[in-house]
């Protein structure tokens, strides 16, 4: 990039502002005597600098390509010529991020003042105001903060055990000592609930007679049916399985999130005028196109990617051997799963860790995880890796089945080739490269595959052709979730592929929001005006030191059952954990 | 002789030719704002781009030479492209008041953006500082108007060898000024507004004084006179688009009645005294030197180009000696005015309003000079450039064109034919000589049609020698004696000539004309002055010249008057108080 130098960068360095950085440099070095390099750089700059503060232009980045080529075609020296590389570079690699600038006013890296209120909130996809209730917490006023949280994200209590906190990778009191517990604090702070403080619901008699129809009821599509009831309308979900919650009820173990607390929070969204029809399966108690006949005018399809892929290789079809998410959604929803003596989990996700401690309380006699990559490259959560370690689960890193072995129409063994790292691949990771040679047994009599999940179109849309994108999962406009069906919204993992429960919280609120203008014309939402909490601050003052507390987990050796691991803090570790919070959401 | 391929046409070229001559030769118009033919090529706004076939980029025409095979394209959608978008970044660092700028009409910028068919700034944004330096009393620079096309800096630098102007900061910082952004007025600025003459766009013009005019003419206390300078009325038409050396002295004399001028008359009438006053200077510093055998600065240098003093002032403070000691035309004429003719008509010097037209801005300068005010009052009181007086001539609803031709007044009003030639370089070396080899020999200069041929045209610097032979008696000591004579204009040369004369050169009498070309060429005449003009200016001033009854300045019966009347005898006691002055050594910042 630029002239010559290597810059190492990270996903907290922001496109837009190194591009802006490096055009900012050129207006030092050029000499001013052409025109293209003296006002055509300074007129990127501008671009730039106005992307960077949220006032970015619909055409500023086919503006700056324009004008950067022209400007690299008629330079009079070198220095014009190239001085446009470093942002025309940046566009046709990162044009996402430039997109989201101008059309968000989002900087996912956190870095352009204007555009972040504070880093935390930034990082959190449904946008919550973390500042905000962390400090209403400090002040005892639990229910406004419950409020607050619930402005951008209903589902607290079930955040607060099973986020992954992106909030806490991003806060900036890491700079000083280590982040905030931010979940932690909204575990103590959903403890603190009595009874439900509803929200502010516009009243409308046009929009509660409107029929709108959410199809899933995880947590996207009750993120989309609870903001839909926000803005007046009454809509019904549509659930495939016998009770609501999608993977939250499915496939995260009860051990992470007590059923009561899921049925709890379900509960709420209900009493704002939600629907819930469960058993009823889209592609085949229902269609699209049935939808349409009934009257629904707008529908949210949250349906998931439910379906394990397999692992596509010899002996797959041996009992015995079984999808993860199967497995979980077996053992979660009939309470019952059968397991082996000898259990191989293959994966390192979310779903892979589940299942092995799931096996592992169901009475496994061993449960081996078995990982292509190494633990850095595993994308499950660390604080899930660590205690499914400390629980007894073994861990195989940079192994991959190349076959498995049957004996007596049963599953034998798994036959493992070692791995090494490569390359780095498009996610950033390096990529396993295997080594034919080292092949080696490793007996199993239970093979539980947790290598992905995939949605299932043609089951689901018979009838109705609805786009897909290069992922095969559904495509819509990343703004409100609108599909290529123009009453059709769609969002969580039917969208994303498999990711996490606040990406389909967001996701949910903003098909809500899109669907609300789709339905009404209108635009304004009340939760997203930013409102600066009346919380005390004195930004003259040293921060408060302290340092971070650590979970309270209930230790392994009472693990039995599928009890809570984490439980809550007590008052005083709460209340000195708020004051830890450096207040980046303060302004003057 | 490379021959190449321009738009499908192959032409051969001259070595050495650029491919934006090229172009033109092929009969291609191009678009170029900062290049300017023999001036200034440097490739910097990047207008002129053109498609080299095999080069990577585009190429600026300017400063691309023609190669033999080459394949270029003016008018492909790239360069179309191209060009829009720089011209479209000039015009977003532009102060676009176009419609109330001095440059409305015949502005470079304002053609260029209309032929490229520009209807909106695409990438508009912040402006530069501006910054509008009115400090001196000929020149008005607006930095929000500049183009930083550098032309200024080139003919101050190079041209003239002043360097007042210069680019200073960088990138979108930089800006074109003296030193230290100071003002014109305090560096060594001569005032000469050549930077003005080759400005495309209004960044860079004179003071503008039309509405002092305005109100004078309309004030019943005042007489107000015009005096208009030789080289105006070759070049006045151009401001109502005639041809480049359409003479127009008549019409000019009717606008001038008709915009309400008390009376108008002629610098020309004080440049034939000129000849009388810096003609007797020169025998007589000749008579010191040969006769007395004194020391006496020589050789004489003329003084009627402001510019020149100026820089002699600043650059080469010891050879004030040598400059003659005459004021130049336009100020004898305001003091001649405000005495002589006040008193023929009974008025008292402050009633009397002298307005000259003069084809240069450091005569404005001049007329604010300290030192003239012989008269007791202002000599001059306003100054209007040629491109100010077009442009009251319009205000005044005036259709020039079709002006029947007037007569200047009397009695300041008549002239020969050598006035006439003041106007063109190597002019006033020519009347000079007419009248005094006459007055030495008694007999007309030999030279075919009374033109000094060696010391016309527009070589830099030029030299000729003048055998007295055959002297009368008064006069004899310069019997065989060969005058050795030299010119130079633009002060680039005039630095030139001086060098040479500091090496050992020796001449008797030497002119010096600031402006390229002489008057014709000045910084307030009708823009662009290209070479092609100047030889038009040039030709139109010695038809005028041919014209004249009388073609010696000792002849002209005014001039035999006002000696009669008034001044005695040149050099004289009265001459002395009102055509002559001194001069002030400068520092060199």
């Amino acid at each position: 990039m630029g002239s010559g130098g290597l810059i190492v960068m990270d996903e907290d360095t922001c496109m837009v502002d190194i591009s802006r950085f490096f055009l900012e440099f050129v207006q030092d070095e050029s000499c001013g005597k052409c025109t293209p390099c003296r006002v055509g750089t300074r007129r990127m700059l501008e671009i730039l600098d106005r992307i960077c503060e949220g006032r970015g232009q619909e055409g500023d980045i086919e503006r700056l390509i324009d004008l950067g080529s022209t400007i690299k075609d008629t330079a009079l020296c070198g220095l014009g010529q190239t001085a446009p590389n470093p942002v025309l570079s940046a566009i046709r690699h990162f044009r996402e991020e430039f997109v989201e600038h101008i059309r968000d006013h989002k900087c996912r890296a956190g870095v352009c003042p204007e555009l972040v209120r504070a880093p935390c909130q930034n990082a959190c996809p449904a946008g919550v105001d973390v500042p905000g209730f962390v400090s209403l917490i400090g002040e005892k006023r639990f229910d406004e903060a419950l409020a607050l949280h619930r402005e951008r994200n209903p589902l607290a209590a079930i955040c607060s055990r099973v986020c992954f906190h992106p909030c806490e990778s991003k806060c900036r009191r890491s700079t000083l000592d280590d982040p905030l517990s931010i979940r932690s604090l909204k575990r103590y702070m959903v403890e603190q609930e009595k009874a439900f403080n509803l929200p502010a619901m516009i009243k409308d008699g046009a929009n509660v007679r409107r029929k709108v129809a959410v199809v899933g009821a995880g947590p996207a599509g009750l993120s989309c049916a609870y903001f839909l009831a926000r803005l007046g309308y009454r809509p019904t979900i549509f659930e495939a399985a016998s009770e609501p919650g999608g993977m939250l009820v499915q496939a995260i173990p009860a051990y992470r999130l007590p059923r009561d607390i899921l049925r709890r929070e379900i509960g709420m969204i209900e009493k704002l005028g939600v629907q819930i029809r469960t058993n009823k399966m889209l592609g085949r108690d229902f269609t699209l196109s049935s939808m349409k006949e009934m009257g629904y005018e707008s529908v949210f399809l949250a349906v998931g990617a439910p379906k394990g892929t397999g692992l596509g290789m010899k002996g797959d079809d041996a009992p015995g051997v079984t999808e993860a998410i199967d497995f979980l959604r077996q053992y979660n929803l009939t309470g019952k799963a059968p397991v082996g003596k000898n259990v191989v989990v293959v994966g390192g996700g979310n779903a892979a860790i589940d299942a092995a401690r799931t096996a592992l309380r169901l009475g496994a006699g061993s449960v081996t995880v078995a990982y292509r990559r190494t633990r850095a490259e595993m994308p499950a959560y660390r604080e899930e890796v660590e205690e499914a370690e400390r629980e007894g689960v073994k861990f195989q890193f940079l192994v991959a089945p190349v076959e498995l072995a049957q004996e007596k129409g049963k599953l034998a063994a798994v036959q493992m080739r070692r791995m090494g790292l490569g390359d780095f691949d498009r996610s950033g990771r390096r990529k396993p490269v295997a080594d034919p040679q080292s092949d080696f047994m490793m007996p199993a009599d239970q093979l539980i595959a947790a290598v992905g999940q995939a949605l299932q179109p043609n089951e689901i849309f018979n009838g109705v052709t609805l786009k897909l994108n290069d992922r095969e999962f559904i495509a819509v406009n990343p703004v409100n979730g609108q599909a290529s069906e123009e009453w059709v919204f769609a969002g969580g993992d039917a969208v994303s592929g498999p990711s996490s429960v606040i990406e389909a919280i967001a996701a949910g609120e903003k098909a809500a929001v899109g669907m609300h203008a789709f339905l009404s014309g209108k635009g304004e939402i009340p939760w997203r005006t930013p409102r600066m909490v009346d919380t005390f601050f004195d930004p003259d003052a040293d921060p408060v030191m302290g340092a971070r507390p650590g979970l309270k987990l209930i230790p392994v050796s009472r693990r039995k059952g599928f009890a809570e691991v984490e439980t809550t803090w007590s008052a005083a570790v709460a209340m000195a954990e708020t004051k830890r919070c450096l207040r980046c959401d303060y302004r003057e | 002789m490379p021959s190449l391929t321009i738009d499908n046409k192959t032409i051969s070229v001259a070595d050495g030719t650029s491919l934006l001559e090229a172009a033109r030769q092929a009969g291609v118009q191009v678009p170029s704002l900062c290049y300017l033919k023999k001036v200034q090529a440097i490739g910097s706004c990047r207008v002129c781009l053109m498609e080299v076939e095999g080069a990577k980029t585009l190429m600026a025409s300017c400063v691309t030479p023609a190669f033999e095979g080459m394949k270029v394209r003016t008018n492909s959608s790239r360069v179309r492209a191209a060009r829009k978008t720089v011209v479209e970044l000039i015009l977003s660092d532009h102060e676009g008041d176009c419609q109330t700028c001095n440059r409305n009409g015949d502005c470079e910028l304002q053609a260029v953006a209309r032929d490229l068919g520009i209807r909106e700034i695409t990438y508009a944004g912040s402006k530069s500082v501006r910054r509008r330096d009115t400090s001196t009393p000929a020149l008005v620079r607006d930095t929000a108007k500049c183009i930083l096309c550098r032309r200024c800096v080139t003919v101050c630098g190079q041209t003239q060898g002043v360097a007042a102007i210069f680019p200073q900061k960088r990138g979108f910082q930089s800006v074109i000024g003296p030193a230290f952004t100071s003002d014109l007025a305090d560096v060594v600025c001569v005032q000469c507004g050549q930077c003005a003459a080759v400005c495309p766009v209004g960044a860079i013009g004179e003071n503008d004084e039309t509405a002092k005019v305005w109100a004078a003419i309309d004030d019943p206390k005042k007489t107000v006179l015009v005096q208009t300078a030789p080289a105006i009325r070759a070049a006045l038409g151009e401001c109502f688009g005639m041809p480049p050396g359409t003479l127009v002295t008549g019409k000019m004399v009717t606008a001038l009645r008709q915009m309400g001028f008390d009376k108008v008359f002629d610098t020309n009438f004080t440049a034939d005294l000129t000849i009388m006053e810096e003609g007797t200077e020169l025998l007589t510093r000749l008579k010191k030197a040969l006769v007395d055998g004194q020391q006496v600065p020589l050789p004489l240098f003329t003084s009627c180009s402001p510019g020149w003093i100026r820089y002699a002032e600043h650059f080469y403070p010891d050879i004030l000696p040598n400059i003659s000691t005459c004021k130049s035309p336009q100020q004898m004429f305001g003091a001649v005015a405000k005495t002589y003719y006040a008193e023929k008509i009974g008025k008292k010097p402050e009633e009397i309003f002298v307005v000259s037209v003069m084809p240069c801005t450091a005569k404005k300068y001049e007329s604010q000079r300290p030192e003239m005010n012989s008269s007791g009052v202002r000599d001059v009181d306003v100054v209007l450039t040629t491109r100010e007086l077009g442009r009251m001539i319009r205000e005044a609803g005036i259709d020039f064109v079709g002006l029947p031709d007037g007569k200047m007044d009397s009695i300041l009003g008549a002239s020969s034919g050598a006035a006439d030639i003041f106007a063109n370089t190597g002019g006033v070396m020519e009347a000079a000589l007419r009248t005094v080899y006459e007055i030495v020999t008694g007999r007309q200069l030999p030279f075919e049609n009374l033109h000094v041929a060696p010391v016309a045209g527009l070589a830099g610097v030029k030299e000729a020698a003048v055998k007295i032979e055959g002297a009368v008696r008064e006069w004899s000591f310069l019997e065989g004696v060969t005058v050795k004579v030299a010119v130079a204009h633009g002060l680039g040369n005039a630095r030139l000539l001086i060098e040479r004369i500091k090496g050992g050169e020796q001449y008797h009498f030497v002119e010096v004309m600031t402006c390229p070309g002489g008057c014709i060429g000045g910084g307030g005449q009708p823009r662009l002055t290209t070479d092609e003009v100047r030889l038009a200016r040039i030709a139109a001033i010695y038809k005028e010249d041919e014209g004249k009854p009388i073609r010696k300045s000792h002849n002209n019966p005014e001039v035999t008057a006002i000696y009669q009347e008034y001044l005695k005898k040149p050099l004289g006691e009265k001459s002395h108080h009102l055509l002559h002055t001194k001069y002030t050594a400068r520092e060199r910042v």
